[in-house]
Parts: structure tokens; sequence; C-alpha cells
């Protein structure tokens, strides 16, 4: 049988597109967000990763309580900041951001993904047009014959002798 | 008689995100459970991604799992 050189490295150096989205513990402060972005965007520069977008964190309402235990300590949060960003990489250096991420405390949740470089978020007009909002199609309004008083008395008297 | 389409295609959504929660809600009862394909209109391949992207987005707590 012939020995191919597929090995599991051969496979992994092609770079893909992922994306990392996170939800920041909402204990941090609004004005400390931009450095705990700043510290995952080093995890993915350092694992080789180039960014091609990103989404400031915000402030969110989670839909059900999350648990994080942090320093021995179970802690249940209502809301975080969710943020994303999106950067190629190859694959293991996604599985090193993988590692990074979850060592982090002041990360509530976080998702890797693979996805695709263009903006996958659709538009708000688009979603608009669904909910019953088709555009209305106006009524034409014939322009009906403008008839004086004479012609009408004139129409009318010609039905009653008919 | 011309197929009917089905929302994404129609609107040249190719690829759901599971950030979109206005896009996944369409795609939901009110109790919060992803509809099935007869009610959705959509094929299978797009069935699959909508089930995936709305799961990541209940992960990710976007979504509820069970809305009251």
């Amino acid at each position: 049988m012939e020995n191919k050189d597929i090995t599991v490295d051969s496979v992994e150096k092609g770079r893909g597109v992922y994306e990392v989205g996170f939800h920041i513990v909402p204990i941090v402060a609004e004005a400390d967000l931009g450095i705990r972005v700043t510290a995952i965007r080093d995890v993915i520069e350092a694992a080789g990763g180039s960014m091609i977008s990103d989404e400031y964190p915000k402030h969110m309402e989670l839909s059900y309580p999350m648990t994080k235990i942090a320093a021995n300590k179970r802690a249940l949060h209502h809301s975080a900041y969710f943020g994303w960003m999106k950067f190629e990489v190859e694959a293991s250096g996604a599985r090193d951001i993988n590692t990074k991420l979850k060592a982090d405390d002041l990360i509530l949740r976080y998702i890797i993904v693979k996805t695709v470089r263009e903006n996958t978020m659709v538009p708000k007009k688009v979603l608009q047009q669904k909910r019953g909002d088709e555009p209305k199609v106006e009524e034409k309004v014939e322009d009906k014959p403008v008839l004086t008083e004479a012609e009408i008395d004139k129409t009318i008297e010609d039905l009653v002798i008919s | 008689m011309k197929k009917q389409q089905d929302y994404l295609s129609a609107n040249n959504i190719k690829y759901i995100d599971y950030k979109d929660v206005e896009l996944l809600r369409m795609f939901l009862t009110p109790h919060g459970q992803i509809v099935g394909h007869k009610r959705s209109g959509l094929g299978q391949k797009q069935q699959r991604a909508l089930a995936t992207a709305v799961k990541r987005s209940r992960f990710m707590g976007l979504l509820p799992y069970i809305a009251a």
C-alpha cells in the first residue's frame, strides 16, 4: 500500500477564517474594557492571527444567568459585555487561542467558530421587509371625465325618457 | 408554476450568523423552539445551518433555551 504523506501537521497548515465571540464579566469597569479587548487581541496576534474585523464589547442582558468560577468562587452573572473579533489563523493557532481564552478569569464565556471573510450580518432593512411591511401599492385613480351641469341634465333626461 | 423561494435565498443570505438574533428569531416559536422545515420553508442544508446558528446563539446567551 502506498504511504501517503498526509500527516496531521500538513492538514493543519491551511489558514482559516475564524471568529471569537466573548462575554466579559460585568464587574469590569467600562473604562477598563479597552484593556480586556487589547488582551484578547494580543492572544490572537501571538498565535499568528491577522485581524479582519471586530466589534467593541457592548453591555447586554443575558437570556439566562451564567455562572463563572474564578479563584475558586462561583459567581452568577445576569449581564455581560459582548464583543467579537474575526481573524485569519492556522488551525494550530486557533487551538492555542482556545486554551488561552479558557484560562482568562474575566471572560465569562466565549465561542470560536469557523466563518467566512465577508460580513455575515444581514442588514436591518432586509429584515424589516419580512414583517408584513410590504411596500404598499398605490391605487390608481382613474381620471373621470368632468361633465358640466348641462351635460349631466341631458344624460339624466335621456335616461328618464328611455 | 414558479417554485416559491425561501426567505434566505430570496434575500441572498448565504451565511447564517449566530449573532444575528433578529434573523434567527424569525425561525423560532414564541417558546424559543426552532421551527420545522415545513414552516421555515428552508432546504435541508439551510435548516441544518439554522439549527447550528441557533444553538451557538443559545450557548452565548443571545437567545433563550426556553422562553417563558
